[in-house]
């Protein structure tokens, strides 16, 4: 697949997010420092208050020389454009799946307290809770929403999430690693209740040529299949 | 004075600088209990598979820690704050409206302790998290009375801030001593004025939202559960006033790090009016940046695409401001007190706080990071790092103004460093956990563990060093030795005057020359020479002998504050009344009783004209008018845009939501629910009430009671013969079937209308507080005729909703 992962593109446009704010609030900050420490005052700074034993007092009005900020606004108008401009073009990669050969729709249900996964195989639905059996090196793409409360999905190393909310049918995509046997967590990232930290959701990958054969023998098989993997799992043994 | 005497004092002052005290010491009250629950949880995520605090428990604290670290301290402190500085600032001798001043505070604290009585309910404080997020919320999923008496202490506290919003705008627009200027105002009152701009267009949404969702849950309604409302319209609600919020309780801290880096570099602030524009937009754009809190709902790309612009945009206003605080230092000579070290501590912090808050402006980023520890730091590092201890900063450095005692330096320095140190070791490690889901009580991700611990460390050392900070206080109090006048010379007004501030603020008129000198003249130098002339410094008077320097004050010259009652029995009447409501009923009309003879008894009071309502006739005001009263409305008017803007928005996101068009009970047009002709007819009834009311306007401008008299009593039997048009047309509706239970249209209906309803049912009481007044051969004279332009504004924005609801519920 030459699809970018969802994971790289945002560590991509972190790291430039990451890159100028290290150059822009580094340089902001060491110049700061630099003034904290070179303009402090020497010994005692004894400013009688000599105009107000004349009875007068003084207020400090005027701004002094502005003439920096202006500069300062064209700079950081450029910066601000770059990031504008950098985030536009990726926020839109993300948000609608790319078209692929091979790509596996999942249906996400998150319910007080724990996720529903639905495939949907030869006209027949098959459903799993808390756990998901996904094919090595394949686009999937989760149809979210929520039977309860607001839920939000996500799973940490794809670095996409999307909110689960009753009455919506909202859309995200990942594309799978190639190597089988990796076990991500899938967390519930909006407060739902006294038992939202348990809504972990195990995300088993495995090999794409075995689910596809899985998946192409029809809903019962299929079923069998899925269960097999998710048991295995759960006694802890090796995954095929 | 006597212990009674004492108490007597605090339960019925009105003096802006005994309320800003109240405001701080219950504040830190309630910093004290929100901060406490934070350790506790923290305490929990130290360790593996701990059961310390889990389940609803552990979300009960982690709601009422952030519900009252945002509403009910960091807010209120800076209100404290402001309460006492803002009328020294500008040179008034009080607030405008020192007994609304006065209700505001006890309708706060009494909100307050309605939040946490819930945690004494059987089943304890909600565990929603602090942004109530439907549809969990909805008695369904929530049916605790806990989550009734917070939405109800939400509206309260709305309304105390919505008082002191008009209170503080009235008094900086009108209020200014002579020849204070707009652009003489120190930083710390420029940021209050916006802060007031942000509060008042901020809150009603929220009010209204606490409104409904406490309908939703008590009468049946579904605004928050069905999907055509629901949890999008809970969002837009929320977080119309959730972004805003954060600026409420930024530009406070930003304001008094202004003022102290100000004086302790002994420069003027570079670049003021790059700043003060900074600020403008800053206002601006954040009530155009909520849905940024949505970027993971699903809605529309390219809305959110807007939304991300401009939260990206958003930076630069505050990277102007930062770096004009910068600007300041350069070249300065830098004095190292307490306050300038919490002021240069939390500017370090906000940028931190400032930058990684730049990545949540991205859609793409957000949805890595939505609901994860990389967004607790940064809004910690903002509201802890940045406005905690720019306020402690402030409150250093007014602390000889306020209390006329010096604090411990040295002890000050060690709270500074255990301060930096906490925030640091607390909220660092957290921008590491950017993995890490929000509010869990538990996870079995092996390196998440030393962050977590070295997180709760650092609370602790942060905990510590707020103890160290309350004791060098109160060690100050009991021995500190007495602070002269102007400790840090300074350049702002509140330091001319002797320490603490003298129960009349200023002895003479402080009036501001041209060379912005001060002078503060005696009246009867004002009386010989005149203000303009001593203004322009044409003639050089002495200031009087106490303006600066020595204790003690002449009672000739004090003000007469008022000493009342009414505000804290008023607002325990709608604490019992809100208590009760979900508690008890006969506590509730024991409420509603108490409240209704105060209100009573403070309106008679104003009946009998007791206190004049009037501006001395030098008060600097332009460009508004010198009318206290007036000008008031005014303000009042614009938050009531906000208030029924929400109610419009909440009709008009149901009526054109894609999710309702779906369902049985789609949007019918007006006409075939109600009665056209009826509708009509209240309209017209409605209108004429209103023109009658002009004729009031006319008898007491013309001093002509007969036509007072008219005017009065048409206004009060058209708006009454309105109400009964609204009764008969509610009893038809129902007997039709048509009630709350008859779907989302209906409830629509019925919440428009009430809320419109009950604002005629306000005018009522606003007309017969006139009509006594009349009665009472009262209603004469330059302050009567302030109130009946008042009330007459008001019935015109009555009016005005009308004529959009009765086209939106009627016609189409």
């Amino acid at each position: 697949m030459d699809i970018l992962p969802t994971q790289a593109v945002w560590w991509e446009l972190f790291l430039l997010f990451t890159a100028v704010g290290i150059i822009v609030a580094g340089s902001v900050t060491a110049f700061f420092i630099y003034n904290l420490i070179k303009y402090r005052a020497k010994g005692r700074v004894d400013e009688s208050p000599a105009e107000a034993e004349k009875g007068k007092f003084r207020i400090m009005v005027e701004s002094s020389i502005s003439g920096k900020s202006k500069y300062l606004l064209f700079v950081t108008g450029i910066i601000v454009f770059i990031l504008i401009v950098a985030t536009i073009d990726e926020t839109l990669y993300l948000e609608f799946t790319p078209p692929a050969d091979e790509a596996v729709v999942i249906m996400v249900i998150g319910f007080q307290f724990g996720w529903q996964f639905e495939y949907s195989v030869g006209g027949e639905t098959i459903k799993t809770i808390n756990y998901v059996v996904l094919p090595t090196d394949t686009l999937i793409e989760f149809k979210v929403t929520s039977r309860d409360v607001f839920h939000a999905f996500g799973i940490p190393e794809f670095k996409n999430k999307i909110d689960a909310i009753p009455g919506i049918l909202n859309s995200m995509w990942i594309t799978t690693p190639e190597e089988p046997g990796i076990v991500y967590n899938a967390y519930c990232y909006e407060l739902c209740g006294a038992g939202h930290s348990l809504m972990v959701g195990k995300v088993i990958i495995v090999d794409k040529e075995e689910f596809f054969e899985a998946y192409n023998a029809g809903p019962e098989v299929f079923g069998e299949y899925v269960n097999s993997v998710i048991s295995q799992y759960r006694q802890g043994g090796a995954l095929g | 004075m006597s212990f009674r005497t004492w108490v007597m004092k605090w339960l019925t002052t009105t003096d802006h600088k005994d309320i800003g005290i109240l405001y701080i010491v219950t504040s830190i009250g309630f910093l004290l209990v929100a901060g406490s629950l934070a350790l506790l949880f923290r305490v929990q995520l130290a360790f593996p598979y701990s059961n310390f605090l889990v389940g609803s428990e552990y979300y009960q604290a982690v709601t009422v820690h952030g519900l009252v670290m945002l509403l009910w301290f960091a807010s209120p402190f800076a209100i404290g704050l402001a309460n006492y500085i803002v009328p020294l600032q500008i040179g008034a001798k009080d607030l405008a409206f020192p007994r609304l001043n006065a209700l505001s505070y006890w309708l706060y604290l009494f909100s307050g302790i309605l939040l946490l009585l819930s945690a004494f309910t059987s089943a304890g404080a909600p565990d929603v998290g602090w942004t109530l997020y439907a549809p969990l919320t909805a008695r369904i999923y929530t049916p605790t009375v806990g989550m009734d008496l917070a939405a109800l202490s939400i509206f309260m506290l709305s309304l105390s801030i919505t008082i002191g919003t008009i209170n503080f705008m009235v008094t900086i627009a009108a209020m200014r001593a002579p020849g204070m200027g707009w652009f003489k105002l120190p930083m710390f009152t420029w940021s209050m004025l916006f802060t007031m701009l942000l509060m008042l267009w901020a809150f009603p949404p929220l009010m209204v939202g606490a409104a409904v969702l406490f309908i939703d849950r008590n009468l049946g309604t579904e605004f928050f559960l069905n999907p055509a409302g629901g949890a999008l319209l809970w969002d837009h609600l929320f977080w119309f006033f959730g972004h805003p919020e954060v600026y409420i309780l930024l530009f406070p801290a930003l304001g008094a790090m202004a003022d102290i880096i100000t004086t302790f570099s002994r420069r003027p602030i570079y670049a003021k009016k790059y700043i003060l524009t900074a600020f403008l937009i800053a206002t601006i754009i954040s009530f155009i940046v909520w849905m940024h809190h949505m970027f993971i709902t699903g809605t529309n790309i390219y809305t959110r695409l807007f939304y991300s612009i401009t939260t990206i945009l958003i930076s630069i206003p505050f990277e102007m401001a930062v770096m004009s605080f910068i600007f300041t230092l350069y070249k300065g000579r830098l004095i190292y007190t307490v306050p300038m070290l919490f002021a240069v501590g939390s500017l370090l912090n906000f940028i931190i706080g400032g930058s990684t808050g730049v990545y949540l402006g991205s859609i793409a980023i957000d949805r890595g990071f939505r609901g994860t520890y990389w967004v607790v730091a940064h809004f910690h590092y903002i509201l802890v790092g940045t406005v905690t201890l720019g306020l402690i900063a402030g409150l250093y450095y007014w602390w000889p103004k306020i209390t006329g005692r010096m604090y411990s330096e040295r002890v000050g320095k060690i709270h500074f460093v255990l301060a930096m140190v906490g925030v640091a070791l607390t909220f660092l490690p957290q921008f590491v956990l950017l993995d890490m889901p929000r509010r869990y009580f538990t996870y079995d991700v092996p390196e998440w563990l030393t962050l977590n611990q070295i997180s709760t460390v650092g609370s602790f050392i942060f905990g510590v060093s707020m103890l160290v900070g309350l004791a060098n206080f109160l060690l100050s109090l009991v021995k500190g030795p007495p602070a002269p006048s102007n400790p840090w010379n300074a350049w702002t007004l509140e330091w001319f005057i002797p320490s603490p501030a003298p129960k009349h603020n200023f002895h003479g008129v402080p009036i501001v020359r041209e060379d912005n000198t001060v002078v503060f003249a005696s009246e009867e130098a004002i009386e010989k020479y005149g203000i303009e002339s001593i203004r322009k410094g044409e003639v050089d008077i002495p200031s009087t002998p106490l303006a600066g320097g020595q204790h003690g004050a002449h009672a000739s010259h004090s003000t007469h504050h008022i000493a009342t009652l009414d505000p804290l029995i008023l607002s325990t009447g709608f604490f019992l009344a809100f208590a009760g409501l979900v508690l008890s009923k006969p506590v509730m009309y024991l409420g509603v009783i108490i409240a209704m003879a105060a209100l009573a008894r403070w309106l008679w009071k104003d009946v009998r004209n007791l206190f004049v309502e009037d501006l001395p006739g030098y008060v600097e005001n332009w460009p508004f008018p010198k009318d206290k009263i007036r000008s008031a409305m005014w303000v009042f008017i614009a938050s009531e845009i906000a208030t029924f803007g929400s109610i419009f928005s909440v009709y008009f996101f149901i009526r054109f939501n894609p999710v309702g068009k779906f369902m049985s009970d789609a949007w019918p047009p007006g006409y075939l629910v109600h009665d056209v002709w009826l509708g009509l007819i209240n309209t017209v009834i409605l209108f004429t009430g209103t023109l009658l009311f002009t004729l009031v306007y006319l008898g007491v401008k013309n001093g002509n009671e007969k036509l007072s008299l008219i005017g009065l009593l048409g206004t009060l039997y058209m708006a009454i013969l309105f109400l009964v048009v609204k009764y008969f047309e509610w009893g038809e509706l129902l007997a039709a079937g048509l009630g709350l239970d008859a779907g989302i249209y209906m409830q629509a209906y019925y919440l428009t209308t009430g809320a419109h309803g009950l604002h005629v049912f306000l005018g009522v009481l606003a007309t017969t507080y006139l009509l006594l007044k009349l009665f009472h051969g009262t209603l004469k004279g330059k302050q009567a005729l302030s109130e009946v332009l008042a009330v007459g504004i008001y019935w015109g924005i009555v009016e005005m909703v009308w004529t959009l609801v009765f086209p939106l519920y009627y016609l189409v």
